[in-house]
């Protein structure tokens, strides 16, 4: 940038407009880098919010049917040919397991509690794993704008110093309009920071409460597996 | 781009940053200037009595001497006001402090003043002829002769003198052509040159005052510590005084004459012309008080107006007769 450009700018409003359409390139580059970050950030966060809210009620729905008394065999039935999701896929994963162990001949109830754990392990993962997806990218986020941000602003007041000693006037009229844009990439770095890092620990608390209540429902369904199998072996 | 609604968080997130940017280009649209406030600049005030009496400054100076006077060199032979000059740009070399003046033998001096013997004493012998004229008009023409004799003895005395100076004149001869060898013994060609180059005014004069002083106090370069003193004060006074009682004339109007005085000051340009009009120190409420004082400022603001007969050598003083407090009786009216 010239020193007369920084003169005409400072004659001019500092709009938000100009702050930007001014700034240095690596400048601009930060600032649209971050404004995307953000606006990435608030999708996974809105995401995030819908989902967790559709697995709660999921989860609240399938827990009243499943403790309603009605039989697993014909609950099986219904969600089989249906897309499932957290509990009900772990639900449907252990059953077809068990399912499949019926079917077959054999001694093959003397590993199935054991088998039936792994896939209810491996079922909790990957659905712990959907709901917990992309909020790396909030911690990411939250930790790197503001540095990003700084770098701008780094840079754009190296650029207003080379300014003035080119220009060899240090008025504030002169100084203030890169200045004023440095600090505005710290703002926009800040701006997609601090929400990324409130949502981040927030989405992480409530994917933690809903991972634990995965867990404590397949513990249950385990046991009551296990008793079924205890029966049926001939002892 | 087909909006997937069961994650509608990028389009979502999109549209909300792209609302919260209009609204702060909005927002951002007037930026709220700071008041102008004027540079504010330290002041030292300086009073026109502390002014004119500031002494004419040297950067050189350490430390300033209570009894530090102008810097002068010689003596000045008269009083005058210095003019500020702007920077020089050329270099124009000083004369010398003293002109070399020419020391001529000491003997060629007395060479001149012979000549003039003679011319006094020939004016004698015309006064004679004078008195003579006269005495015809008078009826008798007997006295005539009698002066005659009279001129007779300085003819006889002017002869000797003559005398002398032929004796002086013909001893004298070979003096007058040794005078003029004696100034080529100062005479500098090289510095005479350097004279006659340069035309303009030069850089450097000794300065003079009333008294020599090797160094100079600091303070301005035009000001110049000098107070009146009471008598010159007095005088001043005296010139405003006159001036300002010629011009009223009311004399025989008030019956009474142990009215309060009527005290007005008037304000000085440099040029001896009125700043603004007179003001009356003691304003009486009295009508006939007041008219008095009215007459007293018309007397001065119309009639005697421009003191500008102040002699040139008070002007330095400006400060000092620059307001003026002049008291009335009614006596002086």
């Amino acid at each position: 940038m010239d020193a007369t450009d920084i003169v005409a700018a400072a004659s001019s409003d500092i709009t938000l407009w100009t702050m930007f359409y001014q700034a240095a390139f690596v400048v601009k580059l930060v600032m649209l880098g971050l404004l995307g970050a953000s606006i990435w950030c608030w999708g996974i966060i809105i995401d995030k919010s819908f989902l967790y809210a559709r697995t709660q009620n999921a989860m609240d729905r399938f827990e009243d049917v499943f403790w309603s008394g009605e039989s697993l065999d014909d609950l099986y039935a219904t969600l089989k040919d249906r897309e499932t999701h957290d509990m009900a896929s772990v639900f449907m994963a252990a059953m077809g397991e068990w399912k499949r162990s019926l079917q077959a001949t054999g001694s093959s109830f003397v590993n199935l509690a054991q088998r039936i754990d792994k896939v209810l392990d491996v079922t909790i993962q990957r659905e712990v794993g959907r709901l917990e997806s992309k909020l790396l990218v909030l911690a990411t986020i939250g930790a790197s704008a503001p540095f990003i941000g700084l770098f701008g602003t780094v840079w754009g007041i190296m650029t207003a110093f080379r300014s003035i000693a080119a220009s060899k006037n240090t008025s504030l009229a002169v100084v203030a309009p890169g200045i004023a844009e440095a600090l505005f990439a710290t703002a926009i770095g800040l701006f997609a920071a601090i929400p990324a890092v409130i949502a981040y620990n927030w989405l992480q608390a409530r994917a933690a409460k809903q991972q634990a209540r995965l867990e404590g429902f397949a513990d249950e369904f385990s046991a009551i597996l296990s008793r079924h199998i205890d029966e049926r072996i001939p002892s | 781009m087909k909006i997937n609604w069961s994650e509608p968080g990028v389009p979502l997130s999109a549209a909300i940053h792209a609302a919260l940017l209009l609204a702060t280009l909005i927002a951002f649209s007037n930026t709220p200037k700071f008041e102008d406030q004027p540079e504010s600049i330290a002041v030292e005030m300086v009073t026109a009595d502390e002014l004119t009496k500031m002494t004419k400054g040297d950067k050189t100076v350490k430390e300033i001497k209570p009894d530090a006077k102008i810097k002068a060199d010689k003596v000045a032979e008269e009083e005058l006001i210095k003019q500020e000059t702007a920077d020089a740009k050329k270099d124009i070399p000083t004369p010398p402090a003293k002109a070399p003046e020419p020391q001529p033998a000491p003997d060629p001096k007395p060479a001149p003043t012979p000549p003039p013997a003679p011319t006094p004493v020939a004016p004698e012998p015309k006064p004679d002829p004078a008195p003579a004229e006269p005495k015809p008009d008078g009826l008798k023409q007997a006295p005539p002769p009698k002066p005659e004799p009279k001129p007779q003895p300085p003819k006889a005395e002017v002869d000797p003198l003559a005398k002398l100076i032929e004796q002086d004149k013909k001893a004298q001869p070979p003096k007058p052509v040794e005078a003029p060898k004696a100034p080529t013994t100062n005479f500098d060609p090289a510095a005479l040159q350097k004279l006659l180059i340069s035309k303009e005014a030069p850089q450097k004069m000794a300065s003079t005052a009333a008294e020599t002083s090797k160094n100079s106090a600091a303070g301005t370069a035009t000001g110049a510590a000098a107070k009146l003193s009471l008598s010159q004060i007095d005088q001043i006074n005296g010139y405003i005084y006159k001036k300002v009682t010629d011009c009223w004339k009311l004399a025989n109007l008030f019956p009474d004459p142990n009215r309060p005085a009527p005290q007005i000051r008037i304000r000085l340009h440099e040029d001896g012309s009125l700043d603004g009009q007179p003001t009356v120190e003691n304003p009486s409420s009295d009508a006939t008080a007041r008219a008095i004082e009215e007459s007293a400022i018309r007397s001065i603001s119309g009639c005697a107006a421009p003191f500008d007969m102040l002699p040139k050598n008070f002007k330095t003083f400006y400060g000092e007769w620059r307001s003026v407090i002049l008291s009335f009786t009614l006596k002086d009216a």
